[in-house]
């Protein structure tokens, strides 16, 4: 039942948002082909970069490939249903239109987290998947449909925590007003995660691992779903990203509540 | 018994106070002064159900504060509200389904959509069962004059048009209780005049309990029987409009039109002339002895037409204001 009445206001907000994507066409194929000109730009640097050598700590460059695929395709997810709506936290806290969320009968959490979707960001999926079946194939990985399923949960993990931390991040608004560090932090995630996490384990690096993996464990979200389909699956890293998804999304709702309390809503 | 109870409604503000120029801002990124406002300063008022009440105030007088508690999207710093028996800020579901906030100077439907997406996407939210939904979108729609414009997109409509689809909206799940926060801000006359209408008559078939902020006087004079006037946070009169004008007008406004067309020299014996218009004269009395010196200035000239009227509701109401403003336990408090 309760399910239910979510899954029809998040198709209804899935409708809306097509219908106004689709209002802005031009807008929609300058984002796709820039989108497709920034991925082609990312392999031609690790063609290059593969060509001064054959192995990055351990990992061939179809490996790297895969891994490169899977950052794109959890980031895509990510930015496709969370990302404009976690940047529009602070919007709204500031010009107090927060108002509105909070006046419905349902959980504003969700209603302010899903209302947007990004279907620019949705088109990287594909060309993501895509990357990723290539350079499995290429590597020679034999997939049993059993690793896919683990390697789609892991996916589902991975977006998760991102939204978490986002969301908690853009929750802070409540407090400061003006939060647009929002789109810088993104920006770390994203270039930060898209490595392989073994370079960081050497010298200094083994602290920003450490840091990585274990207080805002950002570095999981691309290496442990790529190494479940195409290198080592280490089950305790997949457990403990699971872990990190559910606690973190468990404390960005205690985190969102108390903040709720602080809301001043912004004179009309 | 009441829908709508309020006692000792406080909201305090910590609010920082920003120094002038470059220099200010740039000491105040490591010393914040701060000063404590009083929004709304211990109020109390009951609203019985299907009661129209206008709730006015000069700018910054505690107005939106108040409904914002009503509605639950602010904690109050002291007090007591009860509204359909659910303290607001507790923010239950069975509560939210059941009143509605519209504000004049804020948007909640989709700008880049026809507003019918945004009511089909409210019929979603508060779970509204399709024939009620068509019915009530039929029935305001046509009281509202907007049906060939429900599908066009919302940033094409004019401020009237759009205003009208939010008040659609806000009402769409039949709520027992709307806060409005001036429902005609900028709106011109035609629409003003529509939107009152509309009220009055969903009030009137519904039962609906409003409270109303206006800064238009027409709005709470077409609408409310019953007024609460608030300023600096204090309750300073709630009773019936009537008793605004009987107990704080001082003077009434006799308007004379003279029989030979010219107006007569001193007449400013008798009150002050607020406006000269030959044949026509608008003289201010003071309202303990218009009578008499009215009878005097009839015997005395000759006069083909006279009226004798209240002053504009605006202006007693602006008096009000201003001496709450100054010398607020001066005034009267009236019971409800």
């Amino acid at each position: 039942m309760m399910v239910g009445r979510y899954g029809r206001i998040l198709v209804r907000f899935w409708k809306n948002s097509l219908i106004r994507e689709m209002t802005f066409r031009g807008h929609f194929f300058v984002q796709v082909v820039g989108e497709i000109l920034w991925v082609a730009m990312i392999l031609l640097f690790i063609r290059v970069i593969y060509m001064q050598t054959s192995s990055i700590r351990g990992w061939s460059e179809y490996q790297y490939l895969f891994l490169t695929g899977t950052h794109l395709l959890v980031t895509s997810l990510f930015e496709t249903f969370f990302f404009s709506n976690c940047w529009r936290v602070s919007e709204l806290v500031r010009t107090g239109n927060l108002d509105f969320v909070l006046l419905r009968p349902a959980s504003a959490q969700f209603l302010l987290s899903v209302e947007k979707v990004d279907f620019t960001a949705l088109a990287n999926v594909p060309v993501a998947a895509g990357l990723c079946i290539w350079a499995a194939t290429k590597e020679g990985v034999t997939v049993t449909p059993g690793r896919i399923g683990l390697y789609v949960l892991v996916i589902g993990f991975s977006v998760t925590l991102l939204y978490a931390l986002l969301f908690m991040f853009a929750t802070t608004s409540v407090w400061f007003v003006r939060q647009t560090g929002l789109q810088s932090i993104w920006f770390y995630v994203v270039s930060l995660a898209r490595y392989p996490s073994e370079i960081y384990q050497r010298f200094a690096g083994g602290i920003l691992w450490f840091a990585l993996v274990f207080v805002v464990p950002v570095l999981l979200v691309s290496n442990v779903p790529a190494n479940v389909v195409v290198r080592e699956l280490d089950y305790r890293f997949v457990g403990y990203l699971g872990l990190m998804a559910c606690v973190m999304l468990m404390l960005s709702t205690a985190v969102f509540r108390f903040a709720m309390k602080w809301y001043r809503s912004a004179s009309s | 018994m009441s829908v709508i109870e309020v006692s000792g409604l406080e909201k305090v503000y910590r609010v920082h106070e920003k120094r002038e120029g470059l220099l200010g801002s740039v000491r105040a990124l490591f010393r914040r002064k701060y000063k404590t406002v009083r929004a709304v300063d211990g109020i109390d008022f009951a609203i019985e159900p299907g009661e129209m009440v206008g709730f006015l105030g000069p700018n910054g007088a505690g107005k939106t504060t108040t409904l914002k508690m009503l509605s639950g999207l602010i904690f109050p710093t002291a007090g007591e509200v009860t509204v359909l028996g659910f303290t607001p800020w507790e923010r239950k579901d069975a509560y939210r389904r059941q009143f509605a906030l519209l504000m004049g100077q804020k948007n909640q439907l989709w700008w880049d959509l026809p507003a019918a997406e945004s009511f089909r996407l409210h019929q979603e939210i508060y779970e509204i069962d399709e024939q009620q939904f068509q019915n009530v979108r039929g029935e305001l729609t046509e009281l509202l004059q907007v049906a060939d414009l429900v599908d066009q997109p919302v940033r094409e409509l004019s401020l009237g048009e759009r205003m009208k689809m939010e008040l659609i909206a806000a009402l769409l799940h039949s709520p027992k209780i709307l806060l409005l926060d001036e429902p005609t801000i900028g709106l011109d006359v035609v629409a003003q005049t529509n939107i009152r209408e509309c009220l009055r008559d969903y009030n009137k078939r519904n039962q609906i309990t409003m409270l109303l902020t206006s800064h238009y006087m027409q709005d709470i004079e077409a609408l409310c029987d019953r007024v609460m006037i608030i300023n600096r946070g204090k309750m300073v009169l709630d009773g019936p409009l009537s008793d605004v004008v009987d107990r704080y007008a001082t003077h009434k406004v006799v308007t004379l039109r003279f029989q030979d067309g010219q107006i007569p020299r001193g007449l400013e014996h008798y009150g002050d002339i607020v406006e000269h218009a030959p044949p026509m004269v608008k003289l201010r009395m003071d309202r303990e002895t218009v009578a008499t010196e009215a009878s005097r200035l009839l015997s005395e000239h000759a006069v083909s037409d006279f009226t004798v009227e209240d002053p504009p509701i605006e202006e007693t109401v602006s008096r009000i204001f201003a001496e709450s403003g100054h010398e607020q336990a001066e005034v009267p408090v009236a019971a409800s």
